[in-house]
């Protein structure tokens, strides 16, 4: 005999249970069907979880070990390290709307998803138990980042904007490449003085007056390599600057810039 | 090197999602920020289900290690950070001891016992934030307003991983009595933090 399928009374009935996580599998798969084409119950459900959610809060609250926190502090500060091209890392803006910008399009968003994609899938082979993994999960990371960068230089439509050095930092040479089209940007920099170890290099997408900040780097042999994917930034930036800030980065620019370059035109 | 700046005040003073938000370029102020704000939720809720500080300190890790490699895995616009967390924590712990079959160290608690662990202090807590302080005094308070037997069911249900009808069969109880305990339970719960699930 066929199964009818739950109405919304019987779905109502279920959905604490489910919230609790005490429904069977059979179910928790009848609910989420329900639940996905209606709107009542989906917010029912919503606020059931809520509900569910601060029991949490009921337990009994004890400090975990102080070594557990800088264990998982030094881990995190480790795969940071490890990451590709030196001892920069992967700069990424994951600003979540696809909204296209100029002529940051269907193919752009095509290549945000797939290095999402890539990251992912080589985050997920990481593994902090040993360093063996870390090493080859970051030559893992790099080669794909490198094959990103092939992607950029090949691409028709690159383009390549030079890096005015402000007074203070003359002798500092750099350029920000990109491609619309793979909707990945690149700021090279290279004769980076050394920074104490409290401070960082930090590069940031100006809009006017406000600041996006899009990385930091700790030089390696005087060069910084960043890497962003701008597919998703709802906005084109009037400029890109580069900032001297505290180890970790910061949410302002520390100004005058370190170095600075506007787009005129150019998209 | 060193990963605390002057600028550490500041970051306690940013909200959880623009934290999160700055993991997406690996910021790992905001990562310290977020492990000093509820490292110890994570890992008092991890313990209260696995009911062993070496499986609790492994869930720690795991579960923030996995917020530092998928900052994206948390989607604002689905709701609060932390009830994503506390969500994210019970179920990876309530997967963690079905996987080890360690259910029956947890259902050996006595009822005395458990009963300590749902009505804990009213008093500011300082293992927590203000703001979770607050919303603990509140749930407290909403779990001490409803009967004892709901109260344990619902704790079955959620600290312990059971399905109704597996709760229905440990506690010798008809299993439309227990669905409807914790329908009413949750109901009570519901009205009682209204404000906080809106």
């Amino acid at each position: 005999m066929r199964k009818e399928k739950l109405d919304c009374q019987a779905v109502m009935d279920l959905l604490d249970a489910y919230a609790l996580g005490a429904v069977d599998k059979a179910e928790a798969k009848e609910i989420e069907a329900h639940v996905a084409d209606c709107v009542r119950c989906w917010d029912e459900l919503n606020r059931a979880q809520r509900t569910a959610a601060l029991l949490v809060l009921s337990v009994p609250v004890q400090e975990a070990p102080a070594a557990l926190g800088e264990r998982i502090i030094g881990m995190a500060r480790d795969e940071r390290r490890l990451s590709p091209f030196g001892q920069g890392w992967l700069q990424r803006l994951g600003l979540g709307r696809p909204v296209a910008v100029g002529a940051v399009g269907v193919a752009g968003l095509a290549a945000l998803v797939f290095s999402a994609f890539l990251q992912v899938q080589m985050n997920d082979l990481r593994d902090e138990n040993g360093s063996l993994e870390r090493q080859v999960a970051a030559a893992d990371t790099e080669l794909a980042q490198q094959q990103q960068v092939q992607a950029v230089l090949a691409a028709s439509d690159t383009q390549k904007l030079p890096i005015i050095p402000t007074r203070s930092s003359a002798d500092v040479t750099g350029d920000y490449t990109w491609s619309a089209a793979e909707g990945i940007g690149m700021l090279n920099l290279r004769d980076l003085q050394p920074l104490s170890d409290q401070q960082v290099y930090q590069m940031w997408f100006t809009f006017g007056s406000q600041a996006l900040p899009a990385g930091t780097c700790v030089p390696l042999n005087g060069r910084c390599d960043f890497i962003v994917y701008f597919g998703s930034i709802r906005r084109w930036p009037d400029g890109v600057g580069v900032s001297v800030e505290p180890a970790g980065g910061s949410v302002m620019p520390n100004k005058p810039w370190f170095l600075f370059a506007r787009f005129e035109g150019t998209q | 090197m060193q990963d605390v700046s002057p600028d550490e005040g500041a970051y306690n003073g940013l909200d959880d999602e623009e934290l999160m938000r700055r993991l997406a370029y690996r910021d790992l102020q905001a990562f310290r920020a977020l492990y000093k704000r509820y490292g110890n939720l994570v890992f008092s809720a991890s313990l209260r289900v696995v009911r062993d500080t070496q499986i609790a300190e492994d869930m720690v890790q795991e579960i923030f290690l996995r917020i530092w490699r998928k900052p994206e895995s948390y989607l604002p616009q689905r709701g609060r950070f932390a009830t994503w967390l506390t969500s994210v924590t019970r179920n990876r712990a309530v997967d963690e001891v079905r996987s080890r079959n360690r259910r029956f160290r947890y259902e050996a608690a006595s009822p005395e016992e458990q009963e300590r662990e749902f009505a804990g202090p009213e008093r500011n807590d300082p293992a927590l934030t203000a703001e979770l302080s607050d919303q603990r005094r509140l749930i407290l308070a909403a779990l001490a307003g409803i009967p004892a037997e709901q109260r344990r069911i619902i704790e079955l249900a959620y600290f312990g991983g059971l399905t109704q009808q597996e709760i229905a069969d440990r506690l010798s109880q008809p299993l439309g009595t227990v669905k409807t305990r914790i329908r009413l339970g949750m109901q009570k719960l519901r009205a009682a933090l209204a404000l906080e699930v809106r």
